[in-house]
């Protein structure tokens, strides 16, 4: 692991598919080392963003500051299947650094081969959202990192069974110690595994770097679908906002409503008749790499995501009022399909 | 009475064969009446104080059989000499009762005992192996339960102790693969559950090691199982299971989780099996003939995907609609055992009515090869030689290979001149890549002309080792099953189908003759796991042809 974190410097080149996922995959691992190198004598960290994303948007609680040994913590904890009840689930068996952390799945599936109702939403650029899951019910990553853990689709443990099998593993009093002054704890599971999952960020993408004034990054149709999706007719911004193209909002697009007994989202918590069928508004950055799509995993692709706004979603009592039908020519969608694309972040060259 | 009993009897029956059987019955009841020795039995079943009603009662060994009415009430035509004297009983939820018929004209009641209702977690496994042979009489003496082999020793402890059930704690391979080790106890040697879940124990106990897995479902490591535990699907456990509810199939349900495990309170026992005619502590499970009792282990899916099918392909097989089950090929009568217990209270039986406990698989080369039949048709036409081969699933009752995705089936094709020269191959069908990569006289024949039959799993995403460490797995394939994986392909032959495929050579007229050799041989693992896992095992030959072509 320590080869792939050095620091890379060489710019990738427009290179075969494998290659660029083998990329990735050196690309994510170094992100996640990525503090390391941004470290000072105080242990203080400091995170720098590539390009495309705003380092004032970012979230990071008062009470859990990042630090170089506690993203490091967090990152073994990521890995590590001890957290799950019988040590065959780890977070990454679903948040899958090789699929956009996410699975590839249409729905997660734990411990035991158990199918979750939902698709494992991506990690990446979590940073700068606090309202966590699909449903947004906890309002930040270390209230969220604790639920999976004891989910009993998930990983179906308890904090008491966890602390107990850290423990009686030796191979983490002395970090808890170093990081938190304390021994193993449910508490500092979170915070650290918060801090790591702050680390996956995604940007420099084609997109970025087109933003930046680099003309070229972006295929002629890529930006023929940049224009359609910025456009007050197609309006994908009205949701897709911003330079992590999320409102950070939660919106009815009808998605699974159709279903006998459809997933109500929101409401499931709130019981507010206004987030029935409600879900986050996910990041687009990296969709490329983070099928099949929607909360349900119901779109294979992402001329199936189009197509499915083009259509305007799915009837339902509570749709959005934004979603409409589009009237999209092939070569519109096949636009928008390219300007998806060139979302996906390249930016770890520059940690 | 009789006519009303016949009826009641009648009613339910729906099969043809048990229609035959109720004849059966009223001619043995003619039979008696015409022979000196015939006498009428009559009598009670209770529980001691109530009358039972529906109790099946029996004639022990025979095939005479009444079945209570609503007053617990039987009558029952017998010949004393030919069919002894214990007359038995038994009604779902009770062991079975007997009683020695002394007297003639004597009103009977078998009283039956109830069984525990619930499983008991501390109860101690009965050893399968012969004690020594003082404690053996010592234990007789007392009265004591011993162990199963002291009175089952030269028959069914024989079949079962040289069976794979048995192994299936310890067989090495097994253990290799638990563990990700090679013959020789190299460790890191992939496939290896331990080395992708190094922190996980895995569920495999729960039908490798079930007597254990009962005890800590997710906590058995295969490596530090004691005793009894370590025998496997040993005699105690399964005669402990008095029946099988499928549960959804998922990981977590595997094996013993589908079980109604009933092991008996203290200072009592039972023993569940295929008859209502051994009394106390026995007891008739009626789930123990069927094929049902075997699909805990022989069905499964891990990750959500069917790893093991064959119980499932039986369903699916026309076996299933005939009613041929599990056992009847698998547990097929030895057709020479007649008493399974001899000289410790076991009756003569007919020998068609014992199941052996041979429990043929894998490991039974001839009994696999009969499962197959191969034709081969060799045709000449002009400049090309048209090899058909019809491979058939003739006698099983699932898939051809099942079971363990590992299992696999290799054709090899060979067209050679009287020179010993090979023809030139033309054909399209070649020998996949897990027929092993190297010297084809080691064994490996990828790239060659023939097929091979396998389901094969393959992991769609590249994941994560299980550990604390962020590292990748080593993609093996095919892949095993205990990984995120997918069936990528599957061409196994299911019950009775026929898989047709053709291979074409390049033929000269001096070549002739040429010796057409077809073979079709069985791999109990994928040539590269095997050469991994350095395991010397022996290709099973299950057909081979020759023919020349003139």
């Amino acid at each position: 692991m320590h080869g792939v974190r050095t620091k890379m410097t060489t710019p990738i080149q427009s290179t075969t598919q494998s290659l660029q996922f083998i990329l990735l995959l050196s690309v994510l691992f170094l992100m996640a080392g990525c503090g390391e190198n941004h470290t000072s004598q105080s242990g203080k960290y400091s995170l720098t963003l590539p390009l495309g994303l705003d380092s004032t948007a970012q979230y990071i609680p008062a009470d859990n500051p990042m630090t170089a040994a506690k993203i490091e913590l967090g990152r073994k904890l990521f890995f590590d299947a001890r957290l799950s009840l019988d040590g065959t689930v780890s977070c990454a068996t679903c948040h899958n650094p090789s699929l956009g952390f996410s699975d590839g799945r249409a729905r997660a599936m734990g411990i035991y081969g158990q199918e979750f109702k939902r698709s494992a939403p991506t990690l990446i650029n979590r940073l700068f959202s606090k309202d966590q899951f699909w449903d947004g019910r906890v309002k930040s990553l270390e209230e969220q990192a604790p639920q999976p853990i004891q989910n009993e689709l998930e990983m179906r443990n308890t904090p008491e069974n966890v602390e107990r099998t850290l423990k009686a593993s030796g191979e983490y009093q002395e970090d808890f110690q170093q990081v938190f002054g304390t021994d193993v704890s449910m508490d500092g599971i979170a915070k650290a595994i918060a801090a790591f999952e702050r680390t996956l960020v995604s940007g420099n993408s084609p997109y970025d770097k087109f933003k930046a004034g680099e003309t070229t990054a972006l295929t002629e149709s890529a930006r023929r679908g940049l224009t359609l999706f910025e456009s007050d007719r197609v309006n994908c911004v009205k949701c897709h906002t911003g330079f992590n193209f999320t409102d950070e909002k939660f919106h009815n697009n009808g998605t699974g409503q159709d279903q006998p007994q459809p997933d109500l989202g929101r409401f499931e918590q709130t019981k507010n008749d206004s987030d029935r069928g409600v879900f986050k508004t996910p990041t687009l950055r990296d969709m490329s790499r983070t099928a099949p799509y929607m909360h349900d995993g119901s779109l294979r692709t992402l001329m199936d995501v189009i197509n499915f706004y083009n259509k305007g979603g799915i009837p339902n009592q509570h749709l959005s009022k934004h979603m409409r039908p589009l009237n999209l020519t092939e070569e519109q969608r096949t636009d928008l399909v390219a300007f998806l694309r060139a979302l996906s972040g390249t930016n770890t060259l520059d940690f | 009475m009789r006519q009303k009993t016949l009826l009641v009897v009648l009613i339910p029956m729906f099969s043809v064969g048990l229609i035959i059987f109720a004849s059966l019955f009223t001619l043995e009841e003619l039979n008696a009446s015409e022979s000196g020795d015939a006498t009428v039995v009559i009598g009670t079943v209770t529980d001691g104080k109530n009358p039972l009603a529906h109790a099946v009662v029996k004639i022990a060994t025979t095939t005479i059989t009444d079945t209570t009415d609503e007053h617990g009430r039987f009558r029952l035509a017998y010949n004393k000499n030919a069919n002894g004297t214990l007359l038995t009983a038994w009604k779902e939820g009770y062991y079975n009762g007997g009683v020695e018929i002394k007297e003639k004209n004597v009103e009977l009641e078998i009283v039956l005992t109830l069984l525990s209702d619930k499983d008991n977690p501390n109860y101690q496994w009965v050893d399968p192996a012969p004690s020594f042979v003082l404690k053996r009489y010592a234990l007789a003496l007392l009265n004591k339960v011993s162990n199963c082999g002291d009175c089952h020793a030269s028959i069914i402890y024989e079949q079962w102790r040289n069976n794979g059930h048995a192994q299936s704690a310890t067989n090495p391979r097994f253990m290799d693969l638990y563990n990700g080790t090679d013959v020789d106890g190299n460790a890191g040697m992939h496939p290896g559950f331990r080395l992708d879940y190094p922190h996980s124990n895995g569920n495999c106990s729960n039908c490798h090691a079930p007597a254990a897995a009962v005890r800590n479902m997710i906590g058995v490591d295969m490596n530090k199982l004691e005793g009894v535990e370590k025998l496997g699907v040993s005699c105690d456990f399964c005669h402990k299971v008095k029946d099988v509810h499928l549960r959804e199939n998922m990981s977590i349900n595997s094996g013993i989780m589908h079980m109604d495990l009933r092991r008996p309170p203290e200072n009592h026992q039972v023993f569940f099996g295929p008859y209502t005619d051994v009394p106390h502590p026995d007891a008739f499970a009626p789930t123990i003939s069927k094929s049902l009792y075997c699909a805990p282990c022989h069905q499964g899916s891990f990750w959500g995907v069917p790893i093991y099918e064959s119980y499932s392909e039986w369903l699916a097989s026309p076996y299933a609609a005939k009613g041929i089950t599990c056992q009847n090929c698998h547990m097929h009568p030895d057709s020479v055992t007649t008493n399974f217990a001899p000289g410790r209270g076991g009756l003569e039986r007919d020998p068609k009515t014992i199941p052996s406990h041979f429990d043929f698989g894998s490991r039974d080369s001839a009994f696999l090869a009969s499962s197959v039949k191969m034709e081969t048709i060799g045709k000449t036409d002009d400049d090309s030689l048209r090899v058909n081969v019809a491979i058939t699933n003739t006698t099983a009752g699932h898939h051809v290979p099942t079971d363990q995705p590992m299992r696999n089936l290799i054709l090899l094709v060979r067209a050679t001149t009287a020179q010993g020269k090979e023809l030139v191959y033309s054909g399209e069908n070649t020998i996949p890549y897990w027929g092993g990569s190297g010297d084809p006289a080691d064994g490996n024949y990828e790239g060659l002309p023939g097929k091979g039959f396998a389901k094969i799993l393959f992991e769609r995403n590249p994941q994560y080792v299980s550990s604390s460490k962020s590292e990748l797995q080593t993609q093996i394939s095919p892949s095993p099953q205990w990984r995120i994986i997918n069936i990528q392909s599957d061409n196994r032959i299911p019950a009775l189908a026929t898989d047709h495929s053709v291979y074409n050579f390049h033929i000269r007229t001096e070549d002739l003759p040429v010796t057409l050799q077809t073979e079709l041989i069985y791999r109990r693992t994928f040539k590269n796991w095997a050469t991994m896992k350095k395991w010397n095992l022996k290709d099973i030959v299950l057909a081979k042809n020759i023919t020349t072509i003139r």
